[in-house]
């Protein structure tokens, strides 16, 4: 096409623009057909691995000692040939390149969990899953593979989650490591592919896997986990709103919405009755030793937090969620009678779906405007099971909320079609 | 765009790491099962709902506890290293247990403390050799021939294993002296 491209222009068949035009038209064209190559490859590649693995499972006492061995290794060495010849001829296919780096993937776990099997090697996921992991870190960046990056997050999560929560300290959780060796292919996807889907999919799963992780460093004794996930969460938000993820789609800001959920979820979770009896606020946990992960781990992320917020060049808009941290950590360590932390949070909800409501009205963001009204249903929702209201007043309060739920989008809509015209 | 050379290098090294790893292991079991000594390992009566996890025989066995002087040094899910001996009717039997790799003569594996009894100056351990792995099919006669075989008191279950350099290989299950598999062969031949 690009020959005929040239032979029209020479002949004055087609002006420069009309062919720059048919240019651009087939280059997109094209980049279309390889988005459908890339998914399927990966599909295809994600099934092909996990039926080698089932087959695998099936553990064939057909076969001796040596055959299965050979069995085992098959996969890996026919993949690592594939994967070599991706990488001198067809490095700049992303569906060449993912297919196979996904395939390699697998065929790492399938060996390894082959001769395990073959030898009734001990019963040990935890060793298992690190040995897998640790061969497929280079793989991500040699083959520059963002698919191996996705299962690398989920593989390293799942380890750190078994390590973990199991009694070793945390620096014994060989997560962490892993966690910052799989950074700077992170930092370098933000870098060339800032709006790519696997750049999306990583803003998720990194967020995600933290989560999962971070409960690990739940020390002995008195629990300081409260503060240390509520101001992790308030700290996603706030990453959320550095000029990286400024110009994200709304769901491409995995750290947003995670910080941003996970922090409403907490707050409702500490405001019912029950909890402040067994877990929180009143009594001031302040014991602090060396080894009180938990403790560390929250003043690091505070001054992390702070750190961030006074950088001057960075200008991040204010989020009322930033105080979240301030005001759990001002309940949990001042001993107060149970119904003023209640109070306190309950208030401070409600000033959240204000907050929200009154933003959504401003600028005119659907969204968050159901959002703020969402946040209100749910507090009078919640409150509902813990104190004795009438089923009249319930339902007076319901219906009141419903209908607010109405005429504030009705009112927006009204609103958006004026300015319309 | 090319690539640069270092990156094939890279990539070459990468792959002799991603199959030297399971060579090594291959190469460290058939070195164990070859010229490792052989140890019979007796099993406990087991719980019949628990002893089959999927396609293979979860195996618990009765001599893994150990009286200590202090249980302080201990914690659990360390590893520790377990000199052996044989009792009597040739089975296996625990000597010693380290925290470190033991200096003196003999054979010595390792393990990892299951649980601890401050109280009775004790602890139990968990041995590396708990799964034997079988044919998918194979699995549900397996289990009631274990699962019968292991909670009858006449009948003897034990595991052979061999050992070498604190490195343990599990070479077969054995129901009265007959290999399982030759067991759940005969049976399914019977069916």
């Amino acid at each position: 096409m690009h020959k005929e491209i040239k032979e029209w222009l020479e002949n004055g068949v087609i002006d420069n623009d009309t062919a720059v035009r048919i240019e651009n038209y087939i280059a997109s064209k094209q980049k279309n057909t390889q988005s459908y190559f890339l998914v399927f490859g990966i599909i295809g590649s994600l099934l092909i691995g996990l039926g080698l693995m089932l087959i695998i499972a099936h553990n064939w006492d057909l076969f001796s000692i040596i055959t299965k061995t050979a069995i085992s290794l098959l996969p890996l060495i026919a993949t690592q040939i594939l994967s070599a010849f991706v990488l001198y001829k067809k490095f700049n296919s992303d569906a060449w390149r993912e297919s196979v780096a996904t395939l390699l993937f697998f065929s790492i776990g399938a060996s390894i969990a082959l001769i395990s099997q073959t030898y009734h090697m001990e019963n040990d996921e935890k060793s298992f899953m690190l040995t897998w992991m640790l061969l497929a870190l280079p793989l991500m960046y040699l083959m520059n593979s963002s698919m191996t990056f996705v299962l690398f997050t989920c593989g390293i999560t799942f380890y750190g989650a078994l390590k973990g929560y199991s009694p070793v300290p945390f620096y014994k959780n060989e997560y962490w490591f892993l966690f910052l060796l799989m950074l700077p292919f992170y930092i370098k996807n933000i870098k060339v592919k800032p709006s790519g889907l696997f750049t999306y999919l990583q803003h998720w799963l990194l967020p995600c896997s933290l989560l999962v992780v971070f409960g690990s460093l739940h020390a002995e004794g008195e629990s300081w986990m409260l503060p240390a996930y509520i101001s992790l969460l308030s700290f996603f938000v706030l990453f959320s709103y550095l000029p990286v993820f400024t110009n994200l789609h709304f769901f491409g800001n995995g750290y947003r919405i995670v910080g941003f959920t996970g922090t409403i979820l907490l707050l409702f979770i500490i405001t019912f009755k029950d909890w402040d009896s067994h877990n929180y606020v009143t009594s001031a946990y302040f014991s602090v030793s060396p080894l009180k992960t938990d403790f560390w781990t929250t003043i690091f992320i505070l001054i992390s937090f702070i750190l961030i917020w006074s950088f001057n060049k960075i200008k991040i808009p204010f989020s009322p969620l930033f105080l979240v941290p301030g005001i759990i950590l001002f309940l949990f360590l001042i001993p107060l009678p149970y119904y003023v932390p209640a109070t306190i949070l309950n208030l401070f909800i409600l000033f959240l779906a204000v907050f929200y409501l009154r933003q959504g009205l401003k600028k005119n963001h659907l969204g968050v405007l159901n959002g703020g009204l969402g946040i209100l249903t749910i507090l009078i929702f919640c409150r509902f099971f813990d104190t004795d209201i009438s089923f009249v007043l319930r339902g007076i309060i319901f219906l009141l909320v419903g209908f607010g739920f109405f005429f504030a989008n009705y009112y927006m809509f009204q609103k958006r079609k004026s300015d319309e015209k | 765009m090319k690539n640069k050379p270092v990156h094939y290098v890279l990539f070459a090294v990468m792959c002799c790491i991603q199959l030297y790893i399971p060579l090594s292991m291959v190469l460290q079991q058939n070195d164990t099962l070859n010229n490792g000594v052989p140890y019979k390992f007796l099993t406990a009566p087991v719980d019949p709902n628990d002893i089959f996890r999927g396609k293979y025989i979860y195996l618990q066995f009765s001599g893994n506890e150990v009286v200590v002087d202090s249980t302080k040094v201990w914690h659990y899910d360390q590893e520790v290293f377990v000199s052996l001996e044989k009792d009597e009717k040739g089975f296996a039997k625990i000597k010693t247990v380290y925290t470190d790799q033991p200096a003196v003569q003999g054979d010595f594996m390792k393990a990892k403390i299951l649980s601890i009894f401050p109280d009775q100056h004790k602890i139990t351990l968990q041995f590396p050799f708990e799964r034997y792995y079988m044919e998918e099919f194979d699995a549900p006669v397996a289990e009631s021939v274990y699962a019968e075989a292991a909670i009858d008191t006449s009948s003897v279950t034990y595991a052979l294993v061999m050992v070498k350099n604190g490195k343990t290989t599990l070479k077969d299950v054995f129901i009265d002296n007959i290999p399982v598999k030759t067991i759940v062969s005969q049976k399914s031949k019977e069916k």
